[in-house]
């Protein structure tokens, strides 16, 4: 059941207006309703949504901030939607973020005296790698024991969670962080450095894009990522073909691990600069929203982080500066979700099919309705 | 045509008088047009059905007989049209209200719930008893009553997933009849049935008939609609051809026009020419039934290049399994199996697609394409990891496009572009992208199952036509059909599976029909022989 209503609600749209009105009306009809919510909370929500808007895209720093969200948002939703493309539903960015991250840290602090340009691309490959272990293990025991993959990375998300509370309580503690928990600060090295200094962008960003674009590559033009569709759309038939379905489960599970795990690496070399546990405010199920109202594609997805990351500092803003509550953005991320699923259902894709006007041409229509 | 006819089919219909046209009709649709986006599905249709009678909608895939119905049982709405029900005009917007009206309806996937009982599968959702409580008693005792007055014998006590799929059907029209149906639609009933359940349900639809209730017969299988019909309503491309009473149809008449062009329904075909080169052996494999799945006792198969050796058998009878294991996907617990002088016993389905073999598989939407995926990602399927389609791994644009356009041009396969998803064809498009794909690089084995299932007249010759040119051109090809006509107007040999066994091995051209029966129900050539 479950399984079934993401699936529908993630599957990728044929037709770009479609792909694109989508999203669009779900986020404008959870405005509206998060507006009434607002003022019910006795505020006034044009003025709160303004305020928001400046906040998040007026001055360059509130954009650079935006922005800097964003980037773990991206990178963790690239990591949701490729396996999704092979057929798979990773609900466990959140422990490859955290592995990652770790990778990561243990790269930055291990090495020294190393120029940034060996360093730090040494550090993204190993958050890449940390996070691509953690997503392989549920890819491999579905591929070769039939485990569900949905549960297998719900479980990982608590170990890896734990894993990294242990050891920035324990072995990894910075010695002179009196009461914090969390490690020394990674050397200059292997920081992501600002690009944009006024905005305080980092070169995160730049990571992020070139995923993205990475990503869209290998699904489109490769011979890995054709497999990894093929799998997705019919793996009886992928398997019929000669594909080996269960390679290219680990496959995708990796390389989607592996960006789950750049996410984590880019907050800690580029904003924290030290691994802590609790670092991530749940980069990684908010990454299954910015996949979803993304439509599961590189690009798409691009977008839809950029504006949670927006989101985020709009709502922080207006709640530190006006009073408005922290749940406003919670509600305000759940309503865009429960849209976009309402949106994806039938019976609404019948009542607009209904009401739209019969003669125009359009092949986005199966033929097959006419038998 | 004598000797097309289905040999299950051989008893003549009774001899019942079409009412005519005359009388007040049950039904009477009228102008009726839909416009689908891109395609007019029904234009200015004119359709009636009288009390009592078996009235067939007849056409190809795509010519509208399902959008006609569709409307009438309230699951689209038409842009221009009258629907009259018993001489009064009606607005039906919805299956609920068509059910009000006592029109039923039994679609093609059977709308069951697989763990409830039949009993409780009729029951559902037909309220009856007051407030919470169901009156169970009272409902059983009308079903059995309904399920012995129309002869459609079904275990009520039995779960609906232990059924057969002809009992399953039997099962959608009690339900239809205890929500009180007096118009009964069924939308190819026949297309899932083995020979004897189709005429059980024939059989079913005369008792039905004889107590003045009236069916709409969607088919595009002529056989069935001169066995069952008493009238028959063309339809081509949403157009009315022409109604006229059965007894007055001829097949090549029909076809005719359903297709608008003359048909050839016998299949030319030279006599083969094996060369004795063996293409597929197969040496006593037996695969053990797991969960569920066929099974395959002690199989030994030859087929040699240049000739079609049918496999015929009721569906069930281990021709899956047989599928399965000439194609790698699953291996045999004994025997051994050789493609091409090659042992491929144990080889993956990878290996065996390397070879040159065309598979055309039984299912096309679970094995033969992947639907969400452009006709171009379908067409690259089997050669998209050697050059020149890829190179190191990345995958060429403008070799697989013009490959694509190429094919698509070649199998005459109708669609605006190669970008487009497949799940956008017709089913006749679907198999041509299946064809091209395995036929273009002419494969020297040919293993082709069920193919022109759900297909129409005219996909269907088309599908014919190339399996035997790559005969000629030397292939050999093992024909897997539940099919009995077709297997016997393709093959050259025909070998009977019964529960996973061959009953025996004959010559196309000395095949007797009983005979054939016979051993498709488990009677060893050998015994008839003695016999």
């Amino acid at each position: 059941m479950f399984r079934d209503l993401l699936h529908q609600a993630f599957a990728p749209r044929s037709r770009q207006l479609q792909s694109l009105i989508l999203p669009l009306a779900a986020v404008l009809a959870a405005l509206v309703v998060g507006g009434v919510m607002i003022s019910l909370a006795g505020f006034k929500p044009l003025q709160i949504y303004a305020w928001m808007l400046d906040a998040a895209a007026g001055t360059p720093q509130g954009l650079g901030v935006s922005v800097t969200n964003a980037i773990p948002l991206i990178l963790a939703g690239l990591g949701v939607a490729l396996p999704f493309r092979c057929g798979l539903l990773n609900i466990g960015g959140e422990g490859q973020i955290y592995i990652g991250a770790l990778f990561a840290t243990l790269v930055g602090l291990s090495l020294h005296g190393l120029p940034i340009y060996v360093h730090l691309p040494l550090a993204l490959l190993a958050g890449f790698i940390g996070g691509g272990i953690w997503g392989a293990i549920p890819g491999y025991l579905r591929a070769s024991r039939g485990l569900n993959e949905i549960i297998v990375t719900i479980m990982l998300n608590y170990i890896g969670f734990w894993i990294i509370s242990f050891l920035v309580h324990g072995p990894m503690k910075d010695p002179e962080s009196y009461g914090y928990s969390w490690t020394m600060k990674v050397p200059v090295s292997a920081q992501l450095p600002f690009i944009i200094r006024v905005a305080r962008l980092n070169l995160g960003i730049v990571v992020a894009l070139l995923a993205a674009g990475v990503t869209h590559y290998l699904l489109w033009h490769t011979v890995p990522g054709f497999e990894m569709r093929a799998v997705g759309a019919g793996s009886q038939t992928a398997r019929f073909a000669g594909i080996r379905v269960g390679r290219s489960t680990v496959l995708s599970m990796f390389i989607g691990g592996g960006l789950a795990g750049l996410a984590g690496t880019s907050v800690i070399l580029g904003v924290q600069y030290r691994l802590s546990d609790f670092f991530s405010p749940g980069y990684g199920f908010t990454a299954i929203a910015v996949a979803l109202v993304g439509q599961t594609s590189p690009l798409g997805v691009v977008f839809a982080g950029l504006f949670f990351g927006g989101l985020q500092n709009g709502v922080n803003s207006a709640q530190r500066s006006l009073g408005i509550p922290m749940g406003v953005a919670l509600s305000l991320q759940g309503l865009i979700l429960l849209f976009m699923i309402a949106g994806q259902s039938l019976t609404l894709i019948r009542w607009l099919r209904k009401k739209r006007t019969a003669r125009r041409v359009d092949y986005s229509q199966p033929a097959v309705l006419l038998d | 045509m004598p000797g097309s006819r289905l040999w299950y089919l051989s008893e003549a219909h009774p001899d019942r008088l079409p009412k005519g046209a005359g009388m007040d009709a049950l039904l009477r649709m009228h102008g009726i047009t839909k416009v689908y986006p891109g395609v007019v599905a029904n234009n200015g249709v004119e359709f009636e059905v009288i009390e009592g009678e078996i009235h067939a909608l007849l056409g190809e895939n795509g010519a509208g007989k399902t959008t006609l119905v569709n409307i009438l049982y309230g699951l689209s709405a038409p842009d221009e049209g009258t629907i009259l029900w018993k001489g009064a005009p009606v607005r039906i917007h919805s299956s609920k209200q068509a059910m009000q009206l006592g029109i039923g309806m039994v679609h093609q996937h059977f709308m069951l719930i697989p763990r409830f009982t039949a009993l409780q599968n009729v029951i559902l959702g037909a309220h009856s008893g007051r407030g919470l409580w169901l009156n169970l008693g009272q409902a059983s005792r009308r079903v059995r009553t309904l399920s012995d007055q129309y002869g459609l014998d079904i275990d009520l006590e039995a779960e609906v997933q232990d059924m057969a799929l002809g009992m399953r059907q039997r099962l959608e029209i009690l339900k239809a009849l205890y929500r009180g149906a007096h118009l009964l639609i069924l939308d190819e009933p026949t297309s899932v049935l083995t020979p004897s359940e189709v005429e059980a349900l024939f059989e079913v639809l005369r008792r039905l008939a004889a107590q003045n209730h009236a069916t709409i017969f969607i088919s595009h299988k002529l056989e069935e609609v001169l066995a069952i019909s008493d009238r028959v309503t063309v339809l081509r491309d949403g157009h009315n051809v022409a109604t006229m009473p059965t007894r007055d149809a001829t097949q090549p008449q029909l076809a005719q026009m359903m297709v608008g062009r003359p048909v050839v329904l016998e299949v030319e075909k030279s006599p083969a020419k094996p060369t004795g080169r063996m293409v597929i052996e197969m040496d006593d494999v037996s695969v053990k039934r797991e969960h569920g799945r066929d099974q395959l006792d002690g199989i030994s198969l030859q087929v040699e290049a240049g000739e079609i050796v049918g496999i015929a058998g009721i569906d069930g009878n281990g021709q899956r399994a047989l599928l399965e294991v000439l194609c790698g996907l699953s291996r045999p617990s004994r025997g051994r199996v050789r493609l091409l002088g090659v042992d491929v016993t144990h080889a993956s389905p990878r290996q065996i697609a390397s070879m040159n073999v065309g598979r055309i598989p039984e299912d096309r939407a679970t094995m033969g394409l992947l639907l969400p995926l452009s006709i171009k990602e379908n067409l690259m399927l089997q050669s998209y990891t050697q050059e020149p389609m890829s190179r190191w791994g990345i995958l060429r644009g403008r070799v697989i496009r013009d490959f694509a356009r190429r094919l698509v041009a070649e199998f005459d396969v109708r669609t605006p572009g190669v970008e487009v998803a497949v799940e956008n064809l017709s089913g006749g498009n679907q198999q041509k992208v299946i064809l091209a794909r395995e036929l273009h690089h002419d494969p020297e084995v040919l293993i082709v199952a069920n193919a022109t299932r759900g297909l129409d007249v005219g996909a269907t010759e088309y599908t014919y036509k190339r399996v035997l040119e790559g005969r000629d051109r030397g292939a050999g090809v093992l024909l897997i059909s539940s099919d009995l006509e077709e297997v016997l107007c393709l093959s050259d040999r025909i070998a009977i599976m019964h529960a996973g066994r061959i009953m025996g091995i004959v010559p196309a051209a000395s095949a007797d029909r009983t005979q054939l029966g016979l051993m498709m129900t488990g009677t060893a050539l050998s015994t008839l022989q003695d016999g």
